[in-house]
């Protein structure tokens, strides 16, 4: 999402039982993710729910293929947007938003981790309950096998491999970045996305059959 | 290195495994997740503006009360005569009864005999003497001038009275009796 630095903006918050979005009017120019933190920091719980809205299902997915546990992924997704909210008043524009997100996000995950460690249990992620509507039955199916062969796919790489992956694709961070998240050098994440990428390209490109068998 | 080249580098490996997943990758958070973050977020908010009201009033307020509190117990614990005597006491000192005995001769003015007082007389003499202390304390309202001779320490007397100060011509008539015990007040 293209986000241009705002010199004044007005935010217009429409709340309603259906969910609609927080939306932000501004003189033409769309909020940065930094301003609504500091926005909501002083006080303006609208600006937070835009801030949530554009981040919360790239972070929930994240958190979802990372753990590979739906139940995990949200507990660990409640405890990040728990310990932003709570630390929002020493909250420094010092990076980007989303770099911020995603540390405290896998820093969660790290946490939780390591306090459950026996019981933590890769299951299956189930597929949504709620198809797209629009989609026809059988591309509704043929999609949820694809899924389904994706989730196997990352199962098979290592968890650092698959986190440095979906960082990439979920967060959108740069090579840089993930190595600030996850603690390492700069080389060590290029060579994890390489295995990565790698190892799901051949994972997704064998037959449906014999990806079941692995699974 | 920017955001693009590192985006450049990633697509050098694999952009297909990117695409294959960015079409599959579509779940939503589950609405109750939202509803849980959005009413914390809120909740957080609320809370901040409690306390900051709270705080607004509550140091003043506390002050107040501390301050009320001390003095109250203060006023309590302090002796009640700093208001006032209590009722069955009086700082008023009446004047003792003028008694009429013999005095000795307080100036040579009056150079005149005086006859021996009598070891009882001597005892009441003190006694009024004692109880009239108080009375010789209070400060002279004849002046010394006045008081050098009988007539005009008499006038001065009459003087007191008319002007109201009964109590005080009284005392000033003790004295010149005291000084001269066979003056006698002219009718």
């Amino acid at each position: 999402m293209a986000t241009v630095a705002p010199a004044v903006w007005q935010l217009e918050t429409s709340l309603s039982t259906g969910g609609n979005v927080a939306y932000a009017r501004s003189m033409g120019v769309i909020p940065e993710d930094s301003a609504l933190m500091l926005r909501y920091k002083d006080g303006d719980v609208a600006a937070f729910e835009l801030l949530y809205r554009r981040h919360n299902d790239s972070l929930y997915r994240y958190l979802l293929r990372l753990s590979l546990n739906r139940d995990v992924a949200e507990d660990v997704f409640q405890d990040a947007w728990g310990k932003i909210i709570k630390a929002r008043h020493r909250y420094r524009p010092t990076a980007k938003f989303t770099s911020y997100l995603y540390r405290v996000a896998h820093n969660c995950f790290i946490d939780y981790v390591r306090k459950n460690k026996r019981h933590m249990v890769v299951s299956a992620i189930d597929p949504d309950c709620s198809p797209n509507p629009g989609d026809e039955p059988d591309l509704q199916v043929e999609k949820t096998l694809a899924r389904q062969r994706l989730d196997i796919a990352l199962r098979t790489i290592p968890d650092e491999q698959r986190d440095a992956f979906l960082l990439h694709e979920e967060a959108g961070l740069s090579i840089d970045t993930i190595a600030e998240v996850t603690g390492v050098n700069r080389e060590t994440v290029k060579s994890r996305l390489r295995y990565a990428t790698k190892k799901l390209k051949a994972t997704l490109a064998e037959p449906a059959v014999q990806n079941q068998r692995t699974a | 290195m920017n955001q693009d080249d590192d985006k450049q580098e990633a697509i050098d490996i694999d952009p297909q495994v990117s695409a294959h997943y960015e079409r599959l990758a579509d779940e939503k958070t589950p609405a109750n997740l939202d509803r849980a973050v959005l009413r914390e977020a809120a909740r957080a908010v609320r809370a901040d503006n409690r306390m900051g009201s709270f705080g607004a009033w509550f140091r003043p307020v506390a002050f107040m009360a501390t301050i009320g509190l001390s003095l109250a117990i203060i006023l309590d614990l302090s002796d009640t005569s700093i208001f006032g005597p209590p009722d069955d006491m009086s700082l008023e000192i009446t004047p003792p009864v003028p008694v009429k005995a013999p005095a000795e001769p307080a100036t040579e003015a009056a150079g005149k005999n005086r006859p021996q007082m009598t070891p009882i007389e001597i005892m009441r003499k003190k006694k009024s003497v004692s109880a009239q202390s108080l009375t010789m304390d209070a400060p002279a309202v004849c002046s010394d001038e006045q008081k050098s001779t009988v007539e005009q320490w008499w006038k001065c007397i009459e003087a007191l009275r008319q002007s109201g100060l009964a109590a005080a011509a009284d005392r000033e008539l003790e004295n010149l009796r005291e000084s001269f015990p066979d003056f006698e007040a002219p009718e």
